[in-house]
């Protein structure tokens, strides 16, 4: 009697038996393996095939049907369609695109895209013999984070999946005023900024786009119809997620100040030019201090970019964000019990 | 990850390198030594009809952790299969966000880079590509910091001594101290020089865009990075022992904003009050940004602990009041 084979055995078996054949296989061949040989009717084995065959094809595997009336009856592998193709890159860009990765992965990597890029690190190394990416080369220095907050992970992994697959979500999410919806958004983009991460898509409730911070959704975000097959939306042609999120360092819309200036002093003044330099307009003055622009502020975000220039610093205008700034420097002092 | 999309990649990348380490074959593919040998017992299983001896993956392995490892009967693995739109997406992810913060140079390499995946890749692969490009958007980052992370890079991977001038946000002032230099790391939107500071006599986690001037000297060093427990005054951020509890009272008006920021961080936690408030409790590993943070709510939060910190506060707003006289 055949032996029971489970999902992942004879998912690997049927892989393996389709890269191995050069002129595809039949179902006579497969019903021969083991996992489709069992004494189970044939419908039942058929089926498990197929089921197989599709989660195959989820994995990148492009396969070429030929129908024998209403069945298929024959299987072949498109291999110009499946297999990475050999990449054309100079020594300098395969350590340039492993450093990268490894930046990534250093210390088993975290985030919600991890997991996908190291498999595609290492398919790109097993074709190492091809000239592709070395599978050993120096350690990487750089520590770079895809991860921005706990709990983001899995809503991330679902809005990418989503979107790779064209189909709409739904999450429960809580408005600024605190009231909580269900939203069935298309995602359009995914968007990190200030330590979050951010949801630009639209909105099919509210027929406009919208941006949803995903520390906001509660609970877990789902397909919004399970049981829809193929895309369900198209990202709009020439779509930048910029143009439907702000990309200003310390926010903008309403309740924002427009016409921000703060003077720094000679002190600190390389640090915002660090930071801004070529972004927004910096002035500087002969004694060495810089004059910092921007179109656009929330006071509360600014405020705590200030707070790291211990009384280097200055609101010149407007003068409305000036007095703002006064005054919750003095609530603050009025806080600790002390007199301003 | 998908079981069996885990178990092909391992096969792929075995099949396609043969006589590797074992060492060398565990880092590249985010596994343990010990994860390692469980999935190749696994991928033992993998065969063909008829299931001849020969038609079964097998592997043979030396002794030791650096033994080579050869597959054998794997060779229709070798060539592996295309990204999923999963895969091109992560590595567009990492290669753009990469670029953000990259020098001209580095950024021409992964402009050429991702010209050659849009040139090569087909099908699916190709098609999340020429999405992925509207799928995400990037921080800024000035030329300055780009070339000031350039130099820290090259300075840790040749192991060079660097002399910088820092300002020092603690001292409140600029100084010059030589550092040698481990790694740099991006953390909550900032990038972090960790280096063994010769001022100070350990390791610090120094700020990149407060460094004014960066230079590398002729000296070279040999020193490894310290173990985890024993990385730094700072290194609490990422690993490591705060150095004191913070405590901060937050008013009812406040209270949802704070919960969505803070729920979940690490070692942290939120009480919520019957009057609506909400008093959050977090390991403090570095007080300079607890100003800025505190004073953006003005009356509405309020330091309950450490009380040293409150000391620190009431100065800095007073300085910062003056400035505004």
């Amino acid at each position: 009697m055949p032996e029971k084979v489970n999902t992942t055995e004879r998912q690997l078996n049927l892989l393996a038996a389709l890269l191995k054949s050069r002129d595809g296989l039949g179902w006579a061949d497969f019903a021969r393996m083991d996992g489709y040989n069992d004494d189970t009717p044939e419908r039942s084995r058929r089926r498990r095939f197929e089921r197989d065959l599709q989660s195959l094809e989820e994995l990148g595997l492009h396969l070429q049907r030929e129908k024998n009336g209403t069945e298929f009856t024959f299987y072949r592998i498109d291999r110009s369609a499946c297999l990475l193709p050999s990449l054309a890159l100079s020594n300098e860009q395969r350590l340039v695109l492993h450093s990268v990765a490894q930046a990534y992965l250093k210390d088993g990597g975290d985030g919600p895209l991890a997991s996908p890029l190291l498999t595609a690190v290492m398919k790109l190394q097993a074709g190492a013999a091809r000239g592709a990416l070395p599978a050993r080369v120096p350690e990487t220095v750089m520590r770079r984070s895809l991860a921005r907050r706990p709990g983001e992970e899995k809503r991330l992994e679902a809005i990418l999946d989503a979107r790779v697959a064209q189909r709409f979500v739904s999450f429960k999410y809580r408005d600024r005023g605190g009231k909580t919806s269900t939203r069935k958004v298309a995602p359009y983009a995914l968007v990190t900024r200030r330590g979050g991460w951010y949801l630009v898509g639209h909105d099919a409730d509210r027929g406009d786009v919208r941006t949803f911070r995903l520390a906001r959704m509660a609970g877990a975000v789902k397909r919004a119809n399970p049981r829809a097959r193929g895309p369900e939306y198209m990202v709009p042609s020439g779509f930048v997620p910029e143009s439907a999120f702000s990309s200003e360092s310390f926010g903008a819309g309403d309740g924002a100040f427009t016409g921000v200036q703060i003077r720094f002093d000679a002190d600190v003044a390389f640090v915002v030019q660090n930071d801004f330099e070529g972004i927004y307009e910096l002035v500087p003055a002969a004694d060495g201090s810089v004059v910092l622009h921007l179109p656009q502020a929330y006071p509360a975000e600014l405020m705590r970019y200030l707070g790291e220039f211990p009384g280097h610093w200055q609101v010149l205008a407007p003068a409305p964000l000036r007095e703002f700034v006064v005054q919750r420097l003095r609530e603050s002092l009025q806080a600790l019990g002390v007199k301003p | 990850m998908n079981e069996v999309s885990r178990l092909v990649g391992l096969l792929q990348f075995m099949a396609a390198n043969p006589g590797i380490r074992m060492s060398d074959a565990a880092r590249a593919t985010g596994r343990s030594p010990k994860q390692l040998m469980q999935d190749l017992d696994r991928l033992m299983m993998c065969g063909v009809p008829p299931y001849e001896p020969h038609d079964y993956v097998t592997f043979r392995i030396g002794g030791g952790a650096d033994a080579p490892i050869e597959m054998q009967f794997a060779k229709h693995f070798a060539q592996p299969l295309t990204f999923t739109p999963q895969e091109t997406l992560a590595l567009t992810y990492a290669l753009e966000h990469y670029r953000s913060s990259a020098d001209k140079a580095t950024t021409a390499q992964i402009n050429a880079i991702l010209e050659t995946l849009r040139e090569s890749l087909h099908g699916r692969a190709r098609e999340a590509l020429e999405g992925a490009g509207r799928a995400f958007a990037m921080p800024r980052r000035t030329d300055r910091l780009r070339e000031l992370i350039s130099t820290m890079n090259e300075a840790c991977a040749c192991r060079r001594v660097v002399e910088i001038d820092y300002y020092s946000a603690h001292r409140g002032r600029l100084g010059t101290r030589r550092v040698r230099p481990f790694q740099v790391i991006d953390a909550g939107g900032h990038f972090y020089l960790f280096a063994h500071c010769e001022l100070a006599g350990e390791t610090r986690h120094f700020r990149i865009d407060r460094i004014r001037a960066a230079r590398l000297t002729d000296a070279t060093f040999t020193d490894k990075p310290p173990r985890k427990r024993d990385a730094g005054r700072l290194a609490g951020m990422f690993e490591g022992k705060s150095k004191d509890l913070l405590v901060v009272r937050f008013s009812r008006e406040v209270a949802q904003a704070i919960t969505e920021e803070w729920t979940g961080a690490a070692g942290t936690t939120l009480t919520h009050a019957k009057d609506g408030s909400v008093t959050l409790t977090t390991p403090l590993f570095n007080q300079f940004w607890v100003i800025g943070f505190v004073s953006s709510f003005g009356a509405h939060a309020e330091i309950l602990g450490p009380t040293w910190l409150r000391a620190e506060l009431e100065k800095t707003l007073r300085q910062s009041l003056k400035a505004h006289a």
